[in-house]
């Protein structure tokens, strides 16, 4: 596993804690310590997701850092193999 | 509105092309019980929705199951890749690449294509989240009956994922059934239906409302 497919897997885990936390309080909405996991995923996923823009490009076509070129349309893509 | 995020919910890395595999994986895209389905489903029930947890939850379930669209769509496409001609004609996967190739198009496991009678969106709460409960369930067998088939671990792990998934949804989804009978008569929940009806008397036909009833 190279070290983008390892920040991208870190990132994963936190964002899919993120989700699934979300489901819960969705149908729990006053539970105080799904609240708090909840803040603390936040900051977890948004660091992870700051360093992986930062190394390997964007994550979302509207957060693009300008340049020459727009990164966005950089390979991979998250369906190939490579990816 | 959504916004695209360039990354699957969970990684997909198949190092190993199956044609007879990915035509099964396939029904999990347009089949009865498949993603396209769920995640049609459940956005589309939301507008009759009228309680705030459960207009969450089906729009935050919709959303992840257009997620896991992508993880069974990125599936088919790695299990499709790098294969022969030769490999395809000898394989179940032949009579879907006359039309499509070896591209992604939402069908069954048998080949018939996505229908929206799949799915039901009624305008009415216990009725729409009582399908949503068997959806997930449904969902998750079909899951089961892949994993019977597949001996790659590359296919098994984000399968076993997307089954998990399921039984996590259902769990939520019998919250949200609870918090709309919370909201309704407890003597008698079908009385109304509080997405189109203001109160019980207001329904024209209100011989179902039994809340006057002695016996």
């Amino acid at each position: 596993m190279d070290e983008r497919e390892e920040l991208m897997k870190n990132l994963q885990i936190a964002d899919f804690a993120l989700i699934d936390t979300v489901l819960y309080l969705d149908t729990h909405p006053s539970d105080k310590a799904a609240l708090n996991h909840y803040d603390r995923l936040k900051k977890i996923s948004q660091a992870r997701e700051n360093e992986y823009i930062s190394k390997f490009g964007p994550l979302n076509s509207t957060n693009v850092e300008s340049s020459d070129i727009f990164s966005w349309v950089n390979n991979p893509w998250p369906w190939e193999v490579d990816a | 509105m959504w916004k695209y995020e360039k990354k699957l919910e969970y990684p997909v890395k198949i190092k190993n092309p199956n044609p007879n595999l990915a035509k099964l994986v396939t029904s999990q895209f347009g089949g009865p019980h498949g993603e396209l389905g769920a995640s049609l489903r459940y956005l589309s029930q939301r507008f009759a929705m009228p309680y705030k947890e459960v207009k969450a939850i089906l729009t935050d379930i919709g959303t992840e199951e257009l997620a896991h669209m992508e993880i069974v769509n990125s599936i088919i496409h790695q299990l499709t890749k790098n294969l022969t001609e030769k490999e395809i004609e000898a394989s179940s996967l032949a009579p879907y690449f006359m039309d499509h190739t070896v591209g992604i198009y939402p069908v069954d496991a048998n080949g018939v294509p996505f229908s929206a009678m799949q799915f039901a969106s009624t305008g009415d709460p216990i009725a729409d989240l009582t399908e949503d409960l068997a959806a997930e369930q449904k969902a998750r067998l079909t899951y089961d009956n892949i994993l019977r088939f597949a001996d790659d671990p590359d296919v098994i792990d984000p399968i076993r994922f997307l089954r998990e998934r399921e039984i996590v949804h259902f769990q939520r989804f019998g919250e949200a059934l609870r918090i709309v009978q919370d909201n309704l008569n407890s003597k008698n929940f079908y009385a109304f239906n509080p997405a189109f009806d203001k109160t019980s008397s207001q329904r024209r036909d209100n011989m179902w409302d039994m809340s006057n009833r002695t016996d």
